[in-house]
């Protein structure tokens, strides 16, 4: 009996040692291969329980939502979260100012922004959406309702009288 | 020229992932909410979603706070509630009730206030009168949704019921301080509209803190379903509100040094996170002879399954890399350096200075990060005011029905002051309590005479 517990354990060892090897291929909509460490791959939530499900590993999986340049940057990404465990004060630092260098290149451009946002969001990479979503809302901070409109291109749509009333009401802020 | 081409839009992104943009927005801000609420229709229903809001506020930010007068310049007749975000004016506590009782005779009302919205109301008078000894009181307001023992996560208690708890010393004489005295305590629900029984205890020794030595208010922390009041350098008092019978005792702080002892500066109590443990945070010198180096200590207040209760020493957070440079006086008298509140349940408290090399400010500290910032320019006693509400948003959200029910929900600590006979409003006595949506009130003690 507790051989053959052993020898289970053994098993999924080494399933486990296989698996974190395993490369994985993710496929744009514009029909782009990209392969990745598993490692890379599972920093994606999405990618994970699929993977995890039993999903073909071989075959790889079609990302239809994500262009060829979002998918490029969120493996940018992905790889450097993935594939390196930081385990010194060191390393942790590293990995912070890749995170620094990584948004502030992309917040240069928005529009690259917003779909690298999106990807993360579909993708369900946590590290990756709060770093987008927090550069949006830096963005955000300190600006008038009406600077808000003019840099994220909202049509104002409120009435006078909602505007008065939550005017009337802001009496405490 | 061709135009500029037009900023990339928003649009694209699903209400969910605006979400999750706006809920990264400062929530000790409710102005910046406020302003991202007026872009357009879309944030403005984003924002007043209950389920963001939940995120948003994990823990009740700090929106303000009321500072108590100690002496200094405007601030010498009163107390002041002061936005966090700066943007609006102060508002001062409405002033003390007509006089009513006949002359000679003494008379306490009690209002609850919210410095917040400025809303007021007075609570029955106990019955009989309070007789109390000098400036020994002090009163809490309590959210008593979820049983009032804490069980409220106050994110919807708004316009429920609350308790008041006052707590008051009586002696033969406050000169004669060896004489044996006694503190009572009684507790108002709001639900029946009447004050408890009285629970006393009777003690000798607990009056240092109550012959008007300190200018500071004490204040009173809840832990669990027990309500601590700081009252002296050396003790406090323990007000049980769980189960049927509140009861009333004493309890005794950590070992302190010497010199706060001798300077009457009241033990400083504080709760963190939900462990329901009472903790102690002391200013002391690395080296008790040359008082050089300071430190703040954390206590933690343990109590064994037979009740029996130890103070267990705990961390040592080095001060001086949180404040400006020449802020503390070296070599360290305590009164150069004064605790001067704290966020209850959480690891943010307010640290006065009083260095005559370097103008007096009072710093927030968050103790786990060690970091601080400036709160104000001078040294006055610190009651902060958390809530989860955005005026504005709530209010609007609400009468458009996107919410469910009129819950914006509040929370914020309470000012429990007391204005003196004369018709300065000076503000004697402030104590700290957790005041929520329904108990958006402060309490005021209003003596007239």
């Amino acid at each position: 009996m507790a051989s053959g517990s052993g020898a289970a354990a053994a098993a999924a060892d080494a399933e486990e040692k296989e698996s974190g090897s395993r490369m994985i291929t993710l496929t744009s909509n514009e029909g782009k291969a990209f392969v990745v460490t598993e490692a890379s791959a599972r920093q994606s939530a999405t990618i994970r329980s699929m993977v995890d499900d039993g999903g073909c590993v071989d075959k790889g999986f079609p990302l239809p939502n994500v262009d060829s340049k979002t998918l490029a940057r969120v493996i940018q990404y992905s790889d450097e979260h993935g594939n390196k465990e930081p385990h010194t004060v060191d390393e942790r630092a590293a990995l912070a100012k890749f995170d620094r260098d990584f948004i502030a290149e992309l917040d240069a451009d928005k529009a690259f922004l917003y779909d690298v946002t999106m990807a993360a969001n579909y993708l369900h990479i946590q590290g990756l959406l709060a770093l987008t979503t927090q550069c949006v809302a830096d963005t955000i901070k300190g600006k008038t309702p009406e600077e808000i409109r003019t840099a994220f291109g909202i049509e104002y749509d409120l009435t006078a009288q909602d505007e008065k009333e939550i005017k009337e009401e802001d009496t405490h802020a | 020229m061709p135009p500029p081409p037009p900023p990339p839009s928003l649009r694209d992104l699903s209400d969910e992932l605006v979400g999750e943009i706006l809920v990264r927005l400062p929530p000790d801000d409710p102005a910046c909410l406020l302003r991202a609420s007026l872009a357009c229709k879309a944030w403005r229903c984003i924002l007043a979603d209950r389920a963001l809001r939940r995120r948003l506020h994990r823990a009740p930010p700090v929106v303000g706070f009321l500072r108590i007068g100690m002496g200094e310049g405007d601030m010498r007749y009163g107390s002041r509630y002061t936005p966090n975000n700066g943007a609006a004016s102060s508002r001062r506590p409405p002033p003390p009730a007509a006089a009513t009782s006949r002359c000679g005779s003494l008379g306490h009302d009690l209002v609850v206030w919210d410095p917040f919205t400025n809303e007021h109301r007075r609570l029955p008078r106990p019955s009989p009168p309070l007789a109390i000894t000098g400036r020994g009181f002090n009163a809490a307001v309590l959210c008593a949704a979820g049983g009032g023992g804490g069980g409220c996560d106050h994110r919807s208690c708004h316009g429920g019921p609350f308790l008041v708890a006052l707590i008051w010393s009586h002696s033969p004489s406050p000169f004669l301080p060896h004489l044996p005295g006694a503190t009572s305590a009684r507790v108002y629900s709001s639900d029946t509209g009447e004050w408890s029984d009285t629970t006393t205890v009777e003690h000798h020794d607990v009056f240092y803190y109550l012959e008007d030595r300190s200018p500071l208010p004490c204040r009173s922390v809840l832990v669990g379903d027990t309500l601590y009041f700081t009252w002296s350098s050396t003790h406090a008092f323990e007000l049980r509100l769980g189960g049927g019978q509140r009861r009333l005792s004493i309890v005794y702080g950590p070992p302190r040094p010497l010199p706060l002892i001798e300077s009457s500066s009241p033990i400083f109590m504080m709760s963190m996170g939900d462990d329901a443990v009472l903790r102690c945070v002391e200013v002391e010198p690395e080296d008790e002879e040359l008082c050089l180096r300071l430190r703040l200590r954390l206590w933690s207040r343990n109590v064994d399954d037979n009740g029996v209760a130890q103070w267990i020493r705990g961390r040592a957070i080095e001060l001086e890399p949180l404040l400006p440079d020449g802020a503390l006086q070296t070599p360290w008298i305590p009164s150069s350096v004064q605790l001067l509140g704290a966020v209850e349940g959480t690891d943010v408290i307010f640290v006065g200075t009083h260095s005559p090399d370097h103008p007096a400010a009072v710093y927030m500290v968050q103790l786990n990060s060690r970091r601080s910032r400036k709160v104000f320019d001078k040294c006055t006693s610190v009651v902060p005011y958390t809530s989860f509400c955005i005026p504005g948003i709530d209010d609007a959200s609400t009468r458009e029905g996107a919410r469910e029910g009129a819950s914006s929900a509040w929370q914020s600590q309470v000012a429990v002051a007391r204005a003196s006979e004369s018709i300065k409003q000076e503000v004697c006595h402030s104590g700290v309590r957790k005041l929520y949506a329904s108990l958006r009130w402060g309490i005021f003690i209003h003596t007239t005479s």
